[in-house]
């Protein structure tokens, strides 16, 4: 996409559609242009220029900073709506982006109909895009940029790439000008030249670009995210909107990937679904699950509720056009023995299926299990852990069956008004939430010392064990001492059945 | 002239004479603490606004009392942890629940936290705790429903109820308040639970019992009722040792 930065600044109306725009950066100390759109072009303008000579050229130029960060954020955009074309998309900043078509061509008839497809979808967006398809990542960058072919096959390779100048091979600008000096001007005339005497001269470098771009080294790209292990896609003739159509698509998908998953012996983990919009924005949806699952039933339950509350946020007004389930996370299957006698035994893989309907419906954070931690204090020692993420160990059993501990805690004490018979004993009576409850019976004091490391300035506190009159059990503790710098103070922190 | 037999179905409790002064030798609380477990679903009810953590107790440990290897789902909504403070697992270990076989879910309305029983419901070898705020309304509906999804799976509920009372599919309907322990000195002892049986479908009801929870044998222990003597008799243990027990205890009694 040679024009990005101007065409992105035209499709969000930052710069007018019909006057000629170019954009300037400071460049040591000097305004120097970087990117013209076709109309600066035709008039002369182009970038490395300097500002004023710009202006003197073209006086109706519509001059405006350059922003890379945000080219760089458009040009992740537009990967991320390739991502329909292919799993596999590279960026190549500034404005160049690479997609790995292998074996996704076919999805739209050949690989000149999906070229024809991704320029023509561009165009219509705003954008200035020029396209190959070539053996290599090399060769592609080369000849969309150089040259008019669309598309060159490996046999072809050799004679579309020796026509092309040497800056094609995207050398450092100082390796272009060296061999720009030695004369050379076409690929093809490195290409003839004996490789150790060139190498000696011209670099390492220029060989090993040479070799990229005929396949004789192999280029790996970084794709903008890692490709998943299993995919499916599906694109289709005619948008859908309905919820169900979206679930029977989604039900081919989740049948594809899991036949894929069973040639591996293998149970999903983790799936991400990708609803590609007509609008051009995509919609993805995650599912984890608990325990490695191979049973398309199961998987599609919970994407047919995590959709029908979700359905609401996608504002999909025009429908979506295709659909990928990818596989994020794959893990071994585990295969139980079933019990012939049918006997209502615990079964472990119903209740991990319940889990994941509570934690897909209601949020990971929500569905807890109880953690014990070996700590006094006693807002760590018992915490609730997402049910997903804890790890389960066995709680110690009370050694003498006395209730240590209350029923519920509060997540913060509640400040009471407390009387005591003696400064260091249990309180006489105490007032919490507007009622005094008179002790009868009260346990202590139990003194837990704050973590000194994680809350330095906190006071020790002495809990009490207490039940009033009628019966009812409470958790107390006073913080602080009494002939200490600050009066003590009275707090209820649980209840006890 | 044949006469037409007619079929009613009454969904209400079959009408029962109340006994005025129910006979506690006969109708124990351990048969009437096996009549009710056995069904799907039950309810638990503060006797008075301050009695939450007594019936929250009573609920657990009637889960506990019972629980063999089965998961125990606590649903519970955000309103009820500002009232009565979040389930604490330190004391939940004292309830005979194994850490394991423990999920407690935080829904935000009630309905999603019906939603999470009967669900859980749906699986044999399940306890749900459903506990119900003060703001919302359960209606005979939504009790139905968890009966039925109890009833088909084997599963038990247990509500507890802190909203207004309305009709509901439960067998039994418990109110607790909560009883001054017994502990030696001034120390406190068991956990005590003044217990009446103020709903039953089918059988009698309205007998009050005086329950303490042993902790160390996952069973009720009734008191008698006129308990102002110090050191009362014990009527012993009255439901059935559950099988888990810690080995301690067994020690202790064989010893």
């Amino acid at each position: 996409m040679p024009r990005l930065p101007t065409d992105r600044l035209k499709r969000s109306g930052a710069a007018p559609a019909d006057q000629p725009v170019a954009l300037y950066a400071k460049i040591a100390n000097a305004f120097v242009l970087t990117a013209v759109d076709m109309q600066a072009a035709r008039r002369g303008l182009a970038p490395d220029m300097p500002l004023a000579d710009a202006r003197a050229l073209c006086t109706d130029l519509f001059a405006l900073e350059a922003e890379p960060e945000a080219d760089a954020h458009c040009l992740d955009a537009i990967a991320a709506w390739c991502e329909r074309y292919t799993p596999v998309v590279a960026l190549d900043p500034p404005d160049g982006v690479f997609l790995d078509i292998t074996g996704c061509a076919h999805l739209f008839g050949d690989e000149a109909a999906l070229r024809t497809s991704l320029l023509t979808r561009l165009t219509q967006q705003g954008f200035t895009a020029r396209a190959a398809i070539a053996p290599t990542p090399a060769a592609a960058w080369a000849l969309s940029r150089f040259a008019k072919r669309a598309a060159v096959d490996r046999e072809g390779l050799q004679d579309a790439l020796s026509d092309l100048p040497v800056a094609a091979l995207r050398l450092q600008p100082d390796a272009q000008a060296l061999l720009r000096r030695f004369g050379f001007k076409r690929i093809g005339q490195i290409a003839t030249c004996p490789r150790a005497p060139f190498a000696a001269r011209a670099g390492q470098d220029v060989l090993l670009r040479l070799d990229l771009a005929h396949g004789r080294a192999r280029e790996a790209l970084t794709p903008r995210r890692p490709p998943p292990p299993v995919t499916a896609f599906r694109r289709l003739v005619e948008p859908i909107l309905d919820l169900d159509a979206i679930l029977l698509v989604a039900a081919d998908l989740c049948t594809d990937v899991l036949a894929q998953c069973d040639l591996r012996g293998e149970g999903v983990r983790r799936l991400q679904l990708h609803l590609f919009g007509v609008d051009g924005a995509t919609r993805t949806v995650t599912l984890g699950l608990s325990r490695a699952e191979h049973v398309a039933g199961v998987i599609m339950r919970l994407l047919r509720d995590r959709l029908s509350r979700e359905a609401e946020t996608f504002d999909a007004a025009f429908g979506f056009e295709a659909l990928r389930l990818d596989v994020l996370e794959t893990a071994p299957l585990v295969v139980t023995v079933t019990d012939i006698e049918d006997k209502p035994a615990h079964d472990a893989r119903s209740e991990m299926q319940l889990l994941d309907a509570l934690v897909v419906r209601l949020g990971a954070s929500r569905v807890s299990r109880p953690q014990l931690d070996d700590t006094h204090a006693p807002e760590r020692a018992g915490t609730w852990r997402s049910a997903v993420a804890a790890t389960q160990a066995a709680w110690p059993t009370p050694e003498d069956g006395v209730m240590r501990r209350p029923l519920t805690l509060f997540a913060h004490a509640q400040p009471i008004e407390a009387m005591a018979e003696v400064p260091d004993g249990p309180p006489m009576r105490f007032r919490w939430r507007r009622i005094v409850r008179e002790v009868a019976r009260a346990e202590g004091p139990e003194r837990i010392t704050p973590h000194w490391l994680r809350a330095p300035d906190t006071r020790t506190r002495d809990y009490y064990r207490v039940e009033d009159t009628q019966g009812k059990r409470y958790w107390l503790y006073r913080e602080g001492a009494y002939g200490g710098d600050a009066p003590p103070r009275w707090f209820l922190h649980g209840l006890f059945a | 002239m044949h006469v037409p037999f007619l079929f009613y179905f009454i969904p209400v409790p079959i009408p029962f004479a109340a006994p005025a002064r129910p006979d506690r030798d006969v109708e124990t609380f351990q048969t009437s603490f096996e009549d009710a477990a056995a069904r799907p679903v039950t309810e638990i009810v503060p006797a008075a606004a301050g009695d939450g953590a007594a019936a929250l107790g009573f609920a657990l440990a009637w889960c506990g009392a019972q629980a063999r290897d089965e998961t125990l789902l606590i649903a519970a909504t955000d309103d009820m942890q500002a009232e009565y403070g979040a389930p604490y697992p330190p004391g939940l270990s004292q309830y005979g629940l194994a850490a394991t076989r423990l999920l407690h879910v935080r829904a935000h309305t009630l309905k999603e936290a019906l939603w999470a029983c009967e669900q859980a419901l749906a699986l044999p070898r399940m306890r749900a705790l459903c506990i119900v705020p003060q703001k919302s309304r359960l209606t005979l509906t939504e009790t139905r429903r968890l009966h039925l999804a109890a009833e088909r799976s084997g599963a038990r509920c247990v509500l507890l109820r802190f909203d207004p009372l309305s009709p509901s599919a439960a067998w039994t309907r418990w109110r607790i308040a909560a009883a001054a322990s017994h502990g030696a000195d001034a120390e406190l002892g068991r956990p005590c639970f003044a217990a009446t049986l103020t709903r039953r479908r089918s059988g009698p009801s309205g007998q009050s019992w005086l329950l303490e929870w042993n902790a160390d044998e996952h069973a009720f222990t009734q008191r008698e009722q006129d308990a102002s003597a110090a050191g009362s008799t014990l009527a012993g243990p009255v439901v059935a040792a559950s099988a888990h027990r810690p080995a301690e205890a067994q020690r202790r009694r064989a010893g």
